[in-house]
């Protein structure tokens, strides 16, 4: 914390440039603690049941807690992208900070340092806030551990994207040199890696199948996230569930002697949890490492 | 202590007026010997002129042997010029001159043509 | 004499397509084949028409650019100051937090004392925000940073341009007087020759992107010679400019050996100098003794 509160050479410059922006974001996790604790206490005056005002309102707050959430990497990569990198490009500062006895190097790194810090921490406590209130509404069918906002900001992805974030603004807020463009740039970047790896999450780990006799109920067990289902036939092979060959009962439905064996159902356990969001981690800091030295080379290439 | 004036548009080198001046000053006894004159820092923050013309007037004062730089003191005046101070019996036979000169109708200019013939007659060959 | 502060060798910048600001040169070209030496010691001017490479060379000097082609060699960053055209300076802090921002990036060289005095010679409230200052107060401020860093190097764009006359003559003052007490090199670019007179030792004309004199302005000075008299062959000398008016020739040359003819002859003013060579840029460059790379 040093870091922040008693900073030294560029830190202490970087520190002062953005103090306002230091203030507001303790002020907002503040608040947002202030916030959750209130809707909670609310809710904890009419025990025992979840029809009383409070739990609504605390499930409303934690559906837009977890939107904002997604949303925290593209905010802090817009602050980055902008008033701490591309401002000082189109404002001219950087003429001054680079002529200056610390090298270019140290002075984009002083920077990273400090939106690091601060996002590490801001991350952490908007972690704990958004665990605090999820303690009570976890088991409702939007706050499972697999839905989007509740599966990043109950794990380790959500802070490694806020770290990628860090990267990609001073990188991209050095290649676009304009405040506002570059903020637009690094947001709409960070949403497509964010779309991208949503997209890609489910297929890190192979899933788990459950097969049963055709006919029978078949349910996701384990709290597992349910990926697919359909039915197999007795060669072994896989039909989609509203598969049914010729021929028809007269009713229209399966007659019971066709060539279906079985049932299955493909899902991830709640036991995925983890090593999923491991491996997504790993990958969006992977990217972090190579975004981060590419934006050192931009620096070096144009600064010495 | 003297003070120094450059005029920019007199045409006159620099580094002249300060030599110059600092004659001037010799002449009228506004600076007598073992006074100190002022650093070039000193001259420079007052003029905005570049420290490297006032150390050539202060070398050129040096050759003609008026002043002397000591090590890390300063440059101090060693001689005086002319024998003609401010308060000098010569001074009063010129203010008498001069006046008489305007009695007598003369213009400014014509009293200074006059005084550089003069000049020119009894100071034949030597150089400033 | 120590040895240059500043060395330059064939040294090229050329912008992005579009953006040229040099005439007659390849497009984009603000600067081309510029080989100079700039002694220790000295107060340069950099002057030349706007648009003709002087920002460019300041900002290679001092590290902010890389050069296209060529190489400029001078001091590190912890070594130089440099104060760009527009002074740039964060305008969310205080004058004292400003002069707090030099002490800090410029650990074991800041001089409190001196960024201290400059910035109250100008009367200016060490607590009013850099956004509230006028162009004046902000260049003071920027030149009490550049000053306060105790540069072997200092490199000023167009320093005097928001000034008045009285703060013009005092900051003049004091770089003059900084530049005395620790022997700092200095270059100064303008494109108002008075700004400079009789501060600058040493020359450094720039025109098109290309480096047109260079040296110390005693010897520029005395290596041309005015010439005014009957129309006649010109020849040995090297003509800058000649112009005739009826029967009577006006003209610039660097002489080769004595000047015989029925023409009178003087030394040529700076600002006569400067003028007859930015109206004649097919006059060869000249870089005198010690200007040479």
């Amino acid at each position: 914390m040093s870091t922040l509160l008693s900073p030294t050479g560029p830190r202490w410059v970087v520190v002062r440039q953005h103090r306002t922006a230091l203030w507001t974001a303790a002020a907002a996790v503040a608040a947002s603690a202030a916030l959750v604790t209130a809707l909670r206490m609310w809710d904890d005056a009419v025990p025992g049941t979840n029809q009383d005002n409070g739990y609504a309102l605390l499930r409303i707050g934690m559906d837009y807690a977890a939107m904002l959430l997604l949303a925290l990497p593209l905010l802090i990569g817009a602050f980055v992208a902008g008033p701490m990198v591309a401002r000082e490009l189109e404002s001219g500062t950087y003429k001054l900070a680079l002529t200056q006895s610390v090298t270019p190097r140290r002075w984009l790194a002083s920077k990273l340092v400090i939106a690091v810090t601060v996002t590490a921490v801001g991350t952490l406590a908007l972690m704990g806030v958004f665990a605090l209130g999820r303690s009570r509404v976890a088991n409702e069918y939007l706050f499972s551990w697999d839905e989007r906002g509740t599966y990043e900001a109950t794990g380790t992805v959500l802070l490694s994207y806020c770290l990628l974030a860090v990267a990609v603004g001073a990188l991209v807020g050095q290649l676009v040199r304009r405040t506002l463009v570059a903020m637009a740039a690094t947001g709409v970047v960070l949403g497509v890696v964010q779309l991208v790896l949503t997209a890609l999450r489910w297929d890190f780990l192979p899933v788990r199948t459950l097969t049963g006799p055709y006919g029978a109920d078949l349910l996701v067990p384990d709290e597992g996230l349910y990926m697919d289902s359909g039915l197999i036939s007795t060669s072994g092979q896989r039909l989609p569930g509203w598969y049914c060959p010729e021929p028809l009962t007269e009713n229209g439905i399966c007659r019971s002697d066709v060539d279906i064996a079985a049932q299955y159902i493909d899902y991830h356990p709640a036991s995925h949890f983890w090593p999923t969001q491991l491996i997504e981690t790993g990958i969006v800091l992977a990217l972090t490492a190579l975004v981060l030295a590419a934006a050192f080379k931009v620096l070096r290439a144009r600064h010495a | 202590m003297v003070e120094y004036r450059i005029d920019r548009r007199s045409g006159v080198a620099t580094y002249l007026q300060i030599v110059q001046q600092t004659k001037q000053a010799l002449r009228l006894g506004l600076l007598e010997p073992g006074d100190k004159l002022p650093t070039a820092r000193e001259v420079v923050e007052a003029t905005a002129i570049n420290p490297n013309t006032v150390l050539k007037a202060y070398r050129e004062l040096e050759r003609e042997g008026l002043v002397e730089a000591r090590r890390g003191l300063g440059t101090f005046v060693r001689k005086s010029l002319g024998g003609a101070p401010a308060d000098s019996p010569l001074r009063g036979e010129l203010t008498d001159w001069a006046r008489r000169a305007r009695a007598a109708g003369l213009e400014r200019d014509d009293v200074a043509a006059l005084f550089t013939s003069v000049l020119d007659e009894h100071f034949k060959g030597d150089t400033t | 004499m120590t040895g240059p502060v500043i060395e330059a060798e064939g040294l090229g910048k050329r912008y992005g397509r579009g953006r040229g600001q040099a005439q007659g040169q390849g497009r984009g070209w603000a600067l081309r084949d510029c080989s100079f030496q700039l002694p220790a010691g000295r107060v340069c001017a950099l002057v030349g028409p706007n648009g003709a490479g002087k920002s460019t060379l300041l900002a290679l000097a001092a590290g902010l650019l890389r050069p296209t082609e060529g190489a400029i060699r001078g001091p590190g960053r912890d070594r130089l100051a440099y104060v760009a055209q527009d002074k740039p300076l964060y305008p969310q802090l205080t004058v004292d937090e400003t002069l707090r921002m030099g002490a800090e990036l410029n650990p074991g060289r800041w001089d409190a004392a001196t960024a201290r005095r400059i910035v109250t010679d100008g009367g200016l409230d060490p607590t009013t925000r850099v956004r509230a200052l006028s162009g004046g107060q902000r260049t003071r401020v920027a030149l009490a940073l550049a000053l306060a860093k105790r540069p072997e190097l200092l490199l000023l764009d167009e320093p005097m341009a928001d000034l008045d006359p009285l703060a013009r003559h005092q900051l003049m003052g004091a770089l003059m007087a900084d530049a005395a007490e620790h022997g700092t090199s200095v270059v100064m670019s303008s494109h108002i020759l008075t700004e400079l007179e009789g501060a600058c030792d040493h020359l450094l004309l720039v025109d098109g992107g290309r480096i047109r004199l260079g040296g110390p302005i005693d010897d520029l000075l005395a290596a041309h010679t005015l010439l005014t008299g009957p129309v006649a062959d010109l020849a040995p000398h090297t003509v800058v400019e000649s112009r005739t008016t009826g029967r009577q020739l006006t003209a610039l040359i660097r002489a080769q050996g004595r000047v015989d003819g029925p023409w009178e002859t003087a030394e040529p003013t700076l600002e006569e100098l400067l003028l007859a060579h930015l109206r004649s840029p097919q006059a060869p460059t000249l870089l005198t003794e010690g200007a040479t790379a």
